[in-house]
């Protein structure tokens, strides 16, 4: 059903009254979504997103040892409390690495994330499961997804389309807060809102480059047509963007949030707790005004670069390096940053669960990902991957619950995810990693 | 195609045997092989396909600089360019474009085109004067001649109407012609042709097998000597089909390889294959506390150092590659005094430095912009190091450490000597499973202990001497600067060097049909004494560089190329 | 130049002492994991050692005693305060009031400071510009610092108060930067033939991140040669430098006060520290009117005097009854005072 809201969107698009021609049949239909899910105050969307943190955690410090509802909170999930009832844990989950190598600080991640055991390091033959998910429900929002991460590496992304198609990572909080609320940003709380008549020529102007590139495809190779795809997708992308950009969101709860500080960025911890917290205050504002519905946060990479100003070694190193005390039974200082990791997370899911939404919170209608590229990282193990589910995807999952994994496939979460993101899949992954049954236990 | 270290050894013990190399302190260096008394032609090639090729970071700059003015600031931040092979000229051939790096170039292009075709620089893109709002005629003189610079070619006649189209009805609208002509250019900026080199190929009957348009050629000697889009003379050879034509290639590939312009690409090859896009991007990062004289400041400059150095040994002098890991020539700021502890007379910019025979620094090797960019954060890494000098300098792969180390060898702390990097890391060797792989890096980088993680130079650590001795493929050396001398006789040091230029030069791993002809580039390039401009010479004139197999067809997995990594400066996996 | 045994101090008191007493070391250092860097073998920077001033101030007095039996002078602010009105004060003409009841500083505590008359004397010696001497640390009396007689009441100049930031701040943000360079060092803990230089530079030391001052950086003296001291011989006993008598003029532009703190016939002590660092002293004597030109002519008339807590007459009349060297004939009085500063110093290339 067209809303009388879009032809008043179209009209105020245009200023002067001067009609310009756009003929892109996806206006209708991503208006249509934008406009009833949101502005007759419809259900909210459902985000998905992904937290991850590098070099897992000590395994018998962090498994709950009490299955269903109501587990319980050893050492290393400590700082989970308070937050249970949102967060549901999937320990024992893990890869089959059917006679492919255990890639350090790889195979754990891309095998959670592509379904695949990957063949060679930094080859991903597949797409991630965030841009799978962000095609299903990214396609209506300004940005398809949004990439974050705390340590200062642009590069350092997980979220890829293909080989040497990888969403980089915004890493400066004042960046990222330029590209959600900076000039492009349609502030539904600016009673002068004016749309900027440049920008539906902007738009217009997209579909004389979008021809260039069609009499260009004619004369390519299978190689180079694949890369352009890529580049068309972006391109409508743009469109999608710039046409989002000429309606201010109509959300109660989407307020412009104030501009941060140009700290520095960096893999020190403090500096990277920090980091943290500033993202994660913008990317709850995004979420609000609707800029996007999928994310990835990169608290640290796989190789955990976290070092403890003044010191010499990085989390990684001391985890292979430093000795396992005999008195504690772990290794002191890796552990440090395990722990900071765990209250990192914590402290996400509590921003999350703590924004008034609607009727409930921000987290009500968030499905969030938390997960490790290996469990014990002194060992590389990836047996017993680490992963939680925090929030409720709108009532689609049940939260709060540990599921003990068993040693079954984690591509079992993965495809559970999709599910609960509404795209009708049966299975996901290949060879000894094909999950046919999502993780029952979560989904509502 | 890189050497295996068996056969690298092989050939040292047959150079070895077959000639009397030099040894000791000083940068004597063993005489090239003997010259072939004739010259040989070059051997057939059979060359590989082509791909479009995505513009780096420099190159997008450098074009907009050419096209629409110097003064004109480009200002936001490009999707990371991607290494693959070692290269990021060869991972331009295998990227796209992902959304937020496409909304990225939309900004950067707004940008761009508001400031050229504001009213200080219009006059020199605008080839008239408009009637009004709209002036077909006048739009499409601009538009055809910015966009024949920007996209590298002439437009056909049917493709200039949507564009017109976009300037006419934009002007229109903002009643302001030149603001038309703005989102007309910002747009063309967009087009992938614009942000990709595509290279055309053609059937040449002469040959029976493709070739490069003569279109392509000028850009692709463009882009390979100077590191930029065409320039008018070499677009309107191209127009003239002049360089599928062996004269006017050699025309033009001369006046290129003359012009001091060939400076770009020295400089763009050099922070290629060294990994210096991490330092522009200010991703080295040191610990304050540690590294007190380290800033962003000090690494750019020792970045400009070591482009300074490679630009003026091998061209300005024309000088023996090998000797770049040699030479005691440098160039000094203050900034860089401070943390090579040397004097430095002029309070700004740039002066000529030789560091003492006694010195522990000769070589690019002991460059404070390697030894940082190779380090961590807290500390410096003999294995990083190493790593650098066999896979960059050497071309020798060294495989990803296995997945199932045991690593409970490091549980008995106490009775190991863990002073010095070189006790930390002798329980690397003292395993079978890690030796293999640490063996070819640890004694390479432990011979650069004696300067830190920002390259300052020290004698021991934690109280304890640093030894920097040990031996590179059966050669021996005291110390960093006797590495460098080891390094200038090792046998896989031009190879590699001719490889990486070659890969360089056609944006892909080489093919089985080049083969031989990578051999030929090095037997002429030890006979000219190892001369880069010589190497640029011959690349350019080849078939390698003007042929093709055709367009590349897409793998069913990943690339030909057998090692990708991705441009970040730690890889998994690393751990010393 | 005074005899052979330096005074003042309690490592120069008797040289078979001084390495017991381990001088110019905190004792028992470990080995530094960066040896004492050996001097630059690059030409004209051979068997130098140079150094840039990474803290600036004066040596203050230690030990018993209230120094200020009277309290502190008063500024007009204090004046004020206490419901007086300040009297007329013109700094341009400070001899224009009557005798203005300065106090000036009257303490038994030891100064770490040089004996540079060669001379132990009593304010009611005979001689000229009699004056007391402060006692050394530990031993004996002939320190001279009239000085800090003439403006320790002063609250501005105590330890830790505002002259003291400001000048250490100086130094190091390029307001008043001081390169002092001893050349001819053949061995750096004994060596009888060294010279000494104190210039001026126009560039700002290096910093670390954390504010500290960066060794091994390159400062350029000043173009102009006034700010070059002159070429004192000296030598070094067991790590410690000293060398005189020395001229030194060096710039200062601190915040709008800009002018030379001068020195004349002074002496320079540096002791050489295991990091390459070095510890010392200027003393020597400032001639009067360029003391007063700083504090009173020009900080004096911008606020200085409010600041600090003086009157430029009373200033000038402590400057004068305290000054006890340069006899001046035409005037009948000394014209200039001694002084005691201290300073740390940090590696550099002292480039001419």
């Amino acid at each position: 059903m067209k809303r009388a809201l879009s032809r008043r969107t179209l009209l105020r698009g245009m200023a002067g009254g001067a009609a310009i021609a756009i003929g892109l049949p996806l206006l209708d239909v991503f208006l249509n979504e934008h406009g009833t899910a949101l502005a007759d105050g419809g259900a909210l969307p459902v985000r998905f997103g992904t937290w991850f943190w590098g070099c897992g955690i000590n395994p018998e410090r962090w498994q709950p040892t009490k299955e269903g509802p109501g587990y319980d909170l050893p050492v290393e999930l400590a700082a989970l409390d308070g937050l249970t009832e949102h967060v549901s844990v999937l320990s024992g989950f893990g890869v089959t690495l059917d006679g492919r190598a255990n890639i350090p600080h790889w195979t754990g991640v891309m095998s959670t994330l592509t379904g695949s055991v990957p063949a060679r390091e930094f080859d991903v033959d597949v797409p991630t499961l965030d841009t799978i998910v962000a095609r299903q429900i990214g396609a209506a929002t300004r940005f398809r997804s949004l990439e974050m991460s705390a340590t200062g590496i642009p590069g350092q992304s997980y979220s890829r389309e293909a080989t040497s198609i990888v969403n980089s990572s915004t890493v400066s909080p004042l960046e990222l807060y330029t590209r959600i609320f900076g000039p492009g940003f349609a502030d539904p709380n600016d009673a002068s809102f004016e749309p900027d008549p440049r920008t539906l020529l902007r738009k217009s102007a997209l579909s004389a480059v979008m021809a260039d590139a069609t009499r260009l495809e004619r004369q390519l190779g299978s190689h180079d047509k694949q890369r352009l795809d890529q580049y068309l997708t972006s391109l409508r992308q743009l469109e999608q963007q710039i046409q989002v950009s000429l309606t201010p969101p109509d959300l109660d709860a989407c307020t412009k949030p104030a501009a941060p500080g140009g700290e520095d960025v960096g893999s020190d911890l403090e500096r990277a707790i920090a980091t943290h917290d500033l993202m994660s205050e913008l990317l709850v504002a995004a979420l609000l005004c609707d800029q996007t519905r999928v994310f990835n946060m990169l608290f640290s990479w796989g190789t955990s670069e976290l070092r403890k100003q003044g010191t010499d070694t990085a989390h990684h190193q001391l985890t292979h390096d430093e000795m396992v005390d005999p008195q504690l039974g772990y290794q002191p200082r890796a552990t440090e940053f395990a722990l900071a990791s765990m209250a990192a997370w914590a402290s996400f899911v509590r921003r999350l669960a703590s924004t008034p939404e609607g009727a409930g919170t921000l987290l009500d209608s968030c499905l969030v990902l938390g997960h490790s590229e290996s469990s014990f990282a002194k060992s590389h193990s990836v047996v017993g991957l680490p992963v939680m589910l925090a929030g409720h995807a709108g009532g689609r999952v049940r939260a709060g619950v540990h599921v003990a994994g068993n040693g079954e496939p984690v591509t079992r979460i993965g495809l559970t995810v999709q599910q609960a993101m509404g795209l009708t899949v049966e299975s996901w992954g290949t060879r000894g990693m094909e999950a046919t049954r999502p993780v029952s236990e979560v989904l509502a | 195609m890189r050497t295996p270290l068996r056969a690298a050894l092989a050939l040292l013990l047959v150079v070895a045997t077959a000639c009397g190399g030099g040894s000791g302190g000083g940068s004597t260096i063993a005489p090239p092989l003997d010259p072939p008394v004739t010259q040989p032609d070059p051997p057939v090639v059979d060359a590989g396909p082509v791909a479009m090729r995505r513009l780096t970071e420099s190159q997008y700059r450098a074009t907009v600089a050419d096209v629409l003015g110097e003064d004109v600031i480009v200002a936001g931040r490009f999707e990371p360019d991607n290494r693959v092979s070692g290269l990021l000229a060869v991972g331009a051939s295998n990227v796209s474009v992902t959304p937020a790096g496409f909304e990225q170039y939309d900004a950067i292009a707004r940008a761009v085109a508001a400031q050229a075709l504001d009213p200080a620089h219009r006059a020199a893109l605008v080839p008239c004067q408009p009637s009004g709002a709209t002036d077909d005629a006048c739009a499409s003189a601009f538009i055809g001649g910015v966009g024949r610079r920007l996209l590298r070619r002439p437009l056909a006649d049917d493709e200039l109407p949507p564009w017109l189209a976009v300037a006419r009805d934009a002007g229109a609208e903002l009643v302001d012609f030149h603001a038309g002509l703005e989102v007309a250019l910002a747009a063309l900026m967009l087009s992938p042709e614009f942000l990709f080199r595509v290279e055309a190929s053609e059937y040449d009957p002469a040959r029976g097998g493709d070739r490069l348009t003569s279109l392509a050629m000028a850009s692709r000697l463009s882009f390979f000597l100077w590191n930029t889009t065409p320039d008018e003379e070499l677009l309107a050879a191209g127009e003239r089909g002049e360089l599928t034509g062996d004269a006017g290639l050699a025309a033009q590939a001369d006046r290129l390889l003359d012009s001091p312009r060939l400076e770009a690409t020295v400089r763009e090859f050099f922070a290629d294959i060294y990994g210096f896009d991490a330092i522009e991007q200010g991703l080295v990062r040191k610990d304050p506390a540690l590294f007190p004289a380290f800033s962003q400041d000090m690494i750019h400059d020792a970045e400009e150092q070591t482009l300074r150095v490679v630009a003026e040994h091998l061209l300005t002098e024309d000088g023996d590659y090998r000797e770049l890991f040699t030479t005691r020539q440098s160039f000094m700021t203050r900034t860089l005094g401070l943390v090579y502890r040397v004097p430095v007379r002029s309070a700004d910019g740039w002066e000529p430095f030789s560091f003492p025979a006694d010195s522990g620094r000769a070589g690019v090797l002991t460059h404070v912009s390697l030894l940082a960019l190779h380090s961590h954060p807290g500390r410096s890494s003999p294995t990083l190091r190493g790593k650098f000098v066999r896979e960059v300098i050497l071309c020798q792969d060294v495989p990803p450490p296995p997945g199932n180390i045991d690593f409970s060898m490091f549980a008995d702390d106490a009775a190991q000597n863990r002073s010095t990097a070189r006790g930390r890391l002798e329980a690397h060797v003292a395993s079978p499973a890690c030796a293999g792989c640490h063996n070819l890096m640890d004694p390479l980088g432990l011979a650069l202990e004696r300067m830190d993680g920002i390259g300052v130079e020290r004698d021991t650590e934690n109280g304890q001497q640093i030894d920097p001795s040990g031996q590179l493929d059966g050669e021996a050396y005291d110390d960093a600067p006797g590495l460098g001398v080891t390094l200038a006789k090792h046998p896989q040091l031009s190879p590699c060097l001719v490889d990486s230029l070659f890969k360089y030069a056609v944006g892909r791993d080489p093919v089985e049909g080049e083969r031989a002809f990578r051999g030929y580039l090095q037997e002429r390039f030890a006979a000219s004494g190892y001369k880069l401009r010589e190497l640029l010479r011959l690349i350019v004139l080849s078939d390698a560089f003007r042929t093709t197999s055709g367009p590349r067809a897409a793998s069913g997995s990943a690339s030909a190329a057998p090692q990708q990594t991705t441009a970040v400066t730690v890889q998994p996996g690393d751990l010393s | 130049m005074p005899s052979t045994r330096v005074r003042g101090s309690s490592c120069f008191v008797l040289l078979s002492l001084a390495t017991a007493l381990g001088c110019g070391s905190s004792g028992g250092d470990e080995p530094a994991s960066t040896p004492t860097p050996a001097p630059s073998a690059t030409p004209g920077f051979a068997n130098a050692r140079g150094f840039v001033l990474s803290s600036f101030g004066f040596v203050f007095p230690e030990g018993s005693g209230d120094a200020c039996p009277g309290g502190f002078n008063r500024g007009p602010i204090e004046m004020q305060a206490a419901g007086e009105t300040p009297l007329p004060d013109d700094c341009l003409d400070p001899t224009a009031n009557d005798d203005p009841g300065f106090k000036t500083l009257d303490t038994t505590g030891t100064l770490d400071g040089l004996d540079i008359d060669d001379t132990v004397s009593r304010r009611d010696d005979a001689q000229q510009c009699a004056h007391d001497d402060f006692p050394a640390p530990g031993g004996p009396a002939g320190v001279d610092d009239q000085l800090w007689r003439a403006i320790g009441c002063i609250r501005g100049f105590q330890d830790g108060d505002v002259v003291e930031s400001v000048v250490d701040g100086a130094v190091r943000d390029g307001s008043m930067t001081i390169l002092v360079d001893v050349q001819g060092v053949d061995d750096p803990v004994n060596d009888d033939d060294v010279r000494v230089q104190v210039f001026s530079s126009r560039d700002a030391p290096p910093l670390g991140g954390d504010g500290s001052v960066l060794p091994h950086g390159t400062l350029s003296i000043d173009p102009d040669a006034r700010y070059h001291s002159s070429v004192a011989s000296g030598r070094i006993e067991n790590g410690v430098v000293i060398a005189g008598p020395l001229d030194i003029r060096i710039r200062l532009n601190i915040q709008i006060v800009v002018g030379d703190l001068s020195f004349r016939d002074a002496y320079v002590r540096l002791e050489l520290q295991p990091d390459g660092s070095a510890r010392g002293g200027i003393f020597g004597f400032a001639p009067l009117e360029d003391v007063y030109e700083i504090f009173g002519r020009q900080a004096g008339t911008i606020g200085g005097k409010e600041a600090l807590g003086y009157t430029c007459s009373g200033l000038y009349a402590a400057l004068t009854s305290q000054a006890d060297g340069h006899f001046d004939d035409a005037s009948g009085r000394c014209s200039s005072l001694s002084t005691a500063y201290r300073f740390d110093g940090i590696p550099a290339f002292v480039a001419r």
